[in-house]
């Protein structure tokens, strides 16, 4: 079996005139959380839209366990185990919360052994949601959304679960909370592709980090190797 | 008054049985003890309802606006008829043909419209119904052109003709009934849920793994399945139809109207929604006939004032009261 899960290989989006990502080519290995970080608008989402197949690229390559998966709708990624949560979280609001969780594990290709709303409070209890199951999304609130996210994509047991920017503007305590349940995760076997905008969290969490900056890999490496590197300093202060 | 609805304590699920047996019970005897002027105004209740419900499947869950579901209605009253009056196929059995070419046209707008923006779905409803009703108007040989099809009143329960009333009461009755436990099937269902969760984020529906594309598809074809069979009703009960009158964009958005004011994307919503407004349009027509198109109008309002105040819709109201009367 390959060490690496995926590989983009030197991949391009452009929207009309700008070009948000050029050519990039990155790899996730099998089982390790990997950091991608940049400044804004420097494609980190764009990537994770890409890999997700919510935007389709107009060349390049993306291959997951050894399949081109680059024109697969973004359903059959969701089913092939590449998961994604949302920067800015993205509930059912006609749904329940736990309902939220059941509509995504109704879809887990290898189907779910015990009683459906069983293994959806078991999610909901392994990102600490367990109080709320019953209410309506608009209860909850930001940080609350995001695990909520995270419960979704797990529901389809991921192999590949891209997280998209889940600390943002959260508190210390909710992003060591955040950070528990990454490692947690990642435990069960899962491969990470954290987005970030900054560096302290994705240093708490990653042994790679990958830089990108105006739709390019500008570094790569352990996260001092990162952080000491004069091109990705640049690229943040200008 | 607030006692006596907090004892109802009609939020158990007990007594919400027993208040279906109920209402089930009261609308089957009802034509016992009803004037025909009575039982007509129930028959284009239910008729409206079954299209509203219907509508609600695809545009109230999925919240991909359909402003031309009377071109299902207008295939199974043309396809039922013709097939009647130029092969004497009975029109019990002309309503189930019928639905393929109903399923046909689902598909057909589904495929090139659901990638889209939900806009050019809506556009694509009212330019096919406008093409249906140019195509019954055009080919006068089959439809009877404007003239239409034209029935002589008899009683054949064999090919769907009564003389009274109340057969076609229990006829549209029955299938109220089957379209109110689809509709509450698909509310409580896997299918229900997909569909809440497209209409409400698609991105987020396909990042799960749902075939957003497969379940709006499925959607739009039980909806085109529930409205079809109204259209042939329509055309036994009234007697004769014309291109105007069942492929009728004035129909399509009033269905649409009360879809939202009763609680699009909702079980309870077109029943709701129903209830209130064709008596209110009867009510208007009885008394204001002489002013055309106001009942227009006082829908137009109604919209506003809904959307204004209550945007979920009716059911939204109640559904406060209700989680009101459970707290207290």
């Amino acid at each position: 079996m390959a060490e690496e899960i995926l590989i983009t290989n030197n991949v391009v989006k452009r929207f009309g005139g700008l070009t948000a990502l050029r050519g990039v080519s990155i790899s996730v290995k099998r089982k390790e959380i990997l950091g991608i970080m940049g400044p804004n608008g420097s494609g980190k989402t764009t990537l994770i839209n890409v890999i997700s197949g919510i935007y389709m690229p107009d060349s390049g390559k993306i291959v997951f366990e050894g399949v081109d998966i680059t024109y697969e709708p973004p359903h059959k990624r969701a089913k092939m185990g590449i998961l994604r949560t949302f920067q800015i979280p993205r509930p059912f609001r006609r749904l329940s919360v736990i309902d939220n969780v059941v509509i995504s594990l109704k879809n887990n290709p290898k189907g779910v052994s015990k009683n459906i709303y069983d293994a959806a409070k078991e999610l909901l209890e392994f990102v600490g949601l367990d109080r709320y199951i019953n209410l309506p999304v608009s209860h909850l609130n930001t940080f609350m959304l995001r695990k909520l996210d995270l419960a979704r994509a797990l529901a389809l047991s991921p192999k590949l679960l891209m997280i998209d920017e889940i600390v943002a503007g959260l508190v210390e305590a909710e992003s060591l909370e955040i950070s528990k349940i990454i490692e947690e995760i990642n435990r069960l076997g899962v491969a990470l592709l954290l987005v970030e905008h900054t560096i302290p969290f994705l240093a708490r969490v990653c042994k790679r980090i990958i830089v990108l900056n105006e739709g390019k890999v500008i570094a790569e490496g352990s996260p001092e190797e990162v952080m000491s590197n004069p091109v990705v300093i640049t690229s943040y202060i200008g | 008054m607030l006692k006596l609805l907090r004892g109802l304590n009609i939020s158990t699920k007990y007594n919400r049985g027993y208040l279906i047996a109920l209402a089930i019970l009261f609308f089957a005897i009802l034509p016992l003890f009803s004037d025909p002027g009575t039982l007509r105004l129930l028959i284009l209740t239910y008729m409206t309802l079954i299209l509203c419900i219907s509508w609600n499947i695809i545009s109230g869950y999925t919240v991909f606006l359909s402003l031309g579901h009377s071109m299902f209605l207008g295939i199974g009253a043309y396809t039922s008829a013709i097939l009647y009056e130029k092969y004497g196929i009975s029109p019990w059995i002309g309503m189930i043909i019928s639905l393929a070419p109903s399923t046909l046209l689902a598909i057909i707008i589904g495929l090139l419209t659901f990638r889209l923006h939900g806009a050019f779905f809506a556009l694509t409803t009212i330019a096919i119904l406008q093409i249906l009703r140019l195509l019954a108007l055009h080919f006068a040989d089959i439809t009877g052109g404007s003239l239409g099809i034209i029935y002589t009143p008899k009683n054949d329960p064999y090919n769907f003709f009564f003389l009274e009333v109340t057969p076609y009461y229990y006829v549209i009755y029955i299938m109220l009934l089957i379209t109110i436990y689809i509709s509450y099937r698909i509310d409580r269902g896997f299918l229900g849920k997909r569909l809440k969760a497209i209409g409400d984020d698609e991105i987020a529906s396909v990042s799960i793994g749902i075939d957003a594309m497969k379940s709006k598809l499925l959607a739009f074809i039980i909806s085109a399945l529930i409205a079809t069979p109204v259209g042939t009703f329509y055309a036994q009960y009234i007697g004769y139809i014309i291109p105007d009158s069942v492929f009728d964009l004035g129909l399509s958005i009033k269905v649409a109207v009360i879809g939202m004011i009763g609680g699009a994307g909702t079980f309870l919503g077109p029943i709701i929604g129903t209830f209130i407004l064709i008596p209110i349009e009867q009510l208007l027509t009885i008394y204001l006939s002489s002013y055309y198109g106001l009942n227009l109008v006082i829908y137009g309002l109604l919209l506003m004032i809904t959307m204004i105040f209550l945007p979920k819709g009716v059911i939204s109201f109640i559904e406060g009261f209700l989680r009101w009367q459970k707290k207290y």
